[in-house]
Parts: structure tokens; C-alpha cells; sequence
């Protein structure tokens, strides 16, 4: 921090990004409000002036205090158990190391609503990254502190998901979707 | 209507917004804890720099104090190497401390012979006379001794100044400065309020 007063970091557009990216990990627009609240107040009493990358290091705040909300509620094992701690790499074919495009995919809103709530917070947040900040496997794998491969694998189970639902919207294969 | 798994998940994502008041809120947030810091930041700062000019105070003051005796020292071996080499004639002859100290009436103090035991030693074995001198502007005593070799040596003592205030004060447990000059031993402390210089040959 400057002798000066630091410029503001925050305005309009960054809020609703971040609170897109709350939402994503609570699928809750209360929750993800009051997230966004702590998590802004955690950074800024903490070393965002000092950050270059500010937005990732709000977005790991905001994460890391969802996952402690869910373990005060008991219930982060629940909930994390298909993605956090299920980092295997599937076995997939040659192609889709290549980093996968989400043009690929084709959906219709009304179904990703409808699946949208089925997701894990970690699926949808993967997708928030992967379509909404348009990042690549790598840049999500440095976000997330996982391999690039796991990050890999998990797109491509998530694309084969929500392709498969598209074709045959179930509520079994909603379910598949969650628990791949 | 199918549409890439992109711009559904924005439009989906987009439909999410912060109304204005939570927006207004969460910049007020900011601006709060902000100044809140940048508030803190300054007194940090302001400390910080206090801190810095009282150490460097504190520290100058020290060099300063350390210099003042340095030179005082350098001076004082300066002079009495040569008035020790000047060998000028003594002014009162007698190997007795008691019949020495009696001449030197216009001084303030009468001749002592120290605590350290071989000055005590040298004044009683090897006492020829004494006379005035000066160091650094203070009237002293100067006493002389001769070994039977013939080797001599200078028992300078003056009364206290605040110029000499530095010296090693050896009544307070403090350790006699000895210094080398033109191969003479100089041995400088303080003693029962007095300044006591000790020059022999070096090889002594």
C-alpha cells in the first residue's frame, strides 16, 4: 500500500462478476450475495492492494469460504466428494486433450436451467470458468491448484453430461451428471 | 433452440445481477475499510519513521560520543609521546612518591600512585622526579622513572575535565585504554578523579 490512497478496486462489473461466480458455487442468489459479502470483506482487510491478480484472488477467497461454510455445516464431504476430492483422470480418447471448445456443446437454456440445480457447486463453478471467463484447462488448472489433466478430465465428463442430457433429458441422467 | 454450451451458460450466468443497493453497499464496504487501512497505514508509517529518527538520533549521538573519545585518546598519546621523548629537565629529583608529590603544590591534587600494581611497582623502584607539564591545556604532574637498565618511563596525572569525561574510568570496572605510537606503550584511564597517563617503551 502506497502512502497515498489506493484507487478503488471494485465497481459494478466486477461485483456481478464475482457474484456470477458465488452463485455458480452456491446455486444460491442469498447465499451467494452474503458470500460475496464476506469475500470482499476478507480481501480488502487482507492484501488485495498488493495482488496484481485481484479478481483470482477474490474468486480463491469467495471459494475458500464457501468450502469453510459447507464444513461448519458438516456437510463439505457430501457435497465435495465428486469433485475436490475425486481429482482422477478418466480414461479419454486421444482428441479431447486437446483443449476442449464449449462451442462443442450445444444445449438449450431451458435444459441447462434444469440441470444447472442438479450440478455439484464445483461442477457449476468449473463451467463458470471453462464458458463464462473463457479459460483454458490450464488456466483453470493453475485457479484451482489441480493437474491439468484432472481439469481435462472433469471437462470432458461434464461435456459428455450435459451432451448425453441433451439428447435424452432424464432426471436419471441429471443424476449421472452429479455423481460422474 | 439449441445454442452453444457457451453463450447458454452466459445467458444463464447473466441473469444473475446485484441490485443497486447491494451494489452501493459493497462499494461503501471498500471505501470504509479503505480508509480504514489507509488510516492505520499512516500511523504505521508515522511510527515507523519516529522509530527510524530516534535510532538514527540515538545512534549518531553514539558515533558522535565514540569519535569524541577517539580523538580525545589520539590527542592525548600524541602529546604525551613527545612530551615523554622531549625528556625535558626535571624540575624535582627524589626517588620518594611522598618528597615528588610535595613539589607539585599548585596543583589541585597531590600525585597518586595508582591501583594497578606495577605502576606502583615502577613509582617505587624506579622514581627519579618529576615536573610540570600540560595536557591538553590542564596543568599535570609528570613523573619520571628509570629502571636500572635504564629503560624510562612518564607517569602523567592531571585533574579531571569534562574533555577527558570519556577516558576509561577504572574505579567504575572500566579498562585502561593502551595505545601504540613511535614504538612507546601509552596506557591511558582514570582514577580518583584523576587523568593518569603511562608511557614506556614499547618493548618494556
Amino acid at each position: 500500500m502506497g502512502l497515498y490512497a489506493v484507487k478503488p478496486f471494485f465497481n459494478k462489473d466486477n461485483l456481478n462478476q464475482l457474484y456470477r461466480f458465488a452463485i455458480a458455487l452456491t446455486a444460491n442468489s442469498q447465499t451467494a450475495e452474503d458470500l460475496l459479502h464476506t469475500g470482499i470483506e476478507r480481501a480488502l482487510t487482507g492484501k488485495l492492494s498488493t495482488i496484481d491478480n485481484k479478481m483470482a484472488y477474490v474468486r480463491t477467497i469467495i471459494r475458500n469460504a464457501w468450502y469453510d461454510e459447507l464444513r461448519k455445516k458438516k456437510s463439505h464431504n457430501e457435497v465435495s466428494s465428486d469433485f475436490l476430492e475425486d481429482n482422477s483422470e478418466v480414461e479419454i480418447n486421444p482428441t479431447s486433450l486437446l483443449e476442449p471448445d464449449s462451442n462443442d456443446v450445444t444445449i438449450q437454456q431451458i435444459q441447462l436451467q434444469r440441470i444447472w440445480i442438479l450440478l455439484s457447486d464445483q461442477q457449476r463453478e468449473l463451467l463458470y470458468l471453462w464458458c463464462i471467463l473463457g479459460m483454458t484447462a490450464a488456466e483453470i488448472a493453475i485457479e484451482l491448484k489441480l493437474p491439468r489433466g484432472t481439469v481435462l478430465s472433469k471437462i470432458h465428463r461434464l461435456k459428455a453430461a450435459l451432451q448425453k442430457y441433451h439428447q435424452q433429458p432424464s432426471p436419471a441422467l441429471a443424476n449421472e451428471v452429479r455423481h460422474d | 433452440m439449441t445454442d452453444s454450451l457457451k453463450d447458454v451458460a452466459k445467458n444463464l450466468f447473466n441473469e444473475f445481477e446485484l441490485d443497486d443497493k447491494k451494489i452501493n453497499e459493497l462499494l461503501a464496504l471498500e471505501n470504509t475499510i479503505s480508509k480504514n487501512r489507509f488510516s492505520v497505514s499512516i500511523i504505521t508509517r508515522v511510527v515507523a519513521l519516529f522509530a527510524v529518527v530516534v535510532f538514527i538520533t540515538v545512534f549518531s549521538v553514539n558515533q558522535n560520543s565514540l569519535y569524541k573519545k577517539e580523538n580525545m585518546v589520539n590527542l592525548i598519546v600524541a602529546e604525551v609521546v613527545n612530551n615523554h621523548r622531549y625528556l625535558k629537565p626535571l624540575e624535582v629529583t627524589s626517588n620518594q612518591l611522598n618528597d615528588v608529590s610535595k613539589y607539585f603544590n599548585q596543583l589541585s591534587f597531590s600525585p597518586y600512585a595508582s591501583k594497578y600494581e606495577n605502576v606502583v611497582s615502577v613509582l617505587k623502584n624506579s622514581l627519579i622526579g618529576g615536573r610540570y607539564c600540560s595536557i591538553q591545556g590542564n596543568t599535570a604532574a609528570q613523573l619520571r622513572m628509570q629502571s636500572s637498565e635504564g629503560s624510562i618511563s612518564t607517569l602523567f596525572q592531571a585533574g579531571m575535565s569534562d574533555s577527558f569525561a570519556k577516558i576509561p574510568n577504572i574505579d567504575k570496572g572500566e579498562a585502561s585504554v593502551i595505545q601504540y605510537k613511535d614504538g612507546y606503550e601509552v596506557q591511558i584511564w582514570q582514577e580518583k578523579g584523576l587523568l593518569m597517563v603511562w608511557v614506556k617503551p614499547a618493548s618494556s
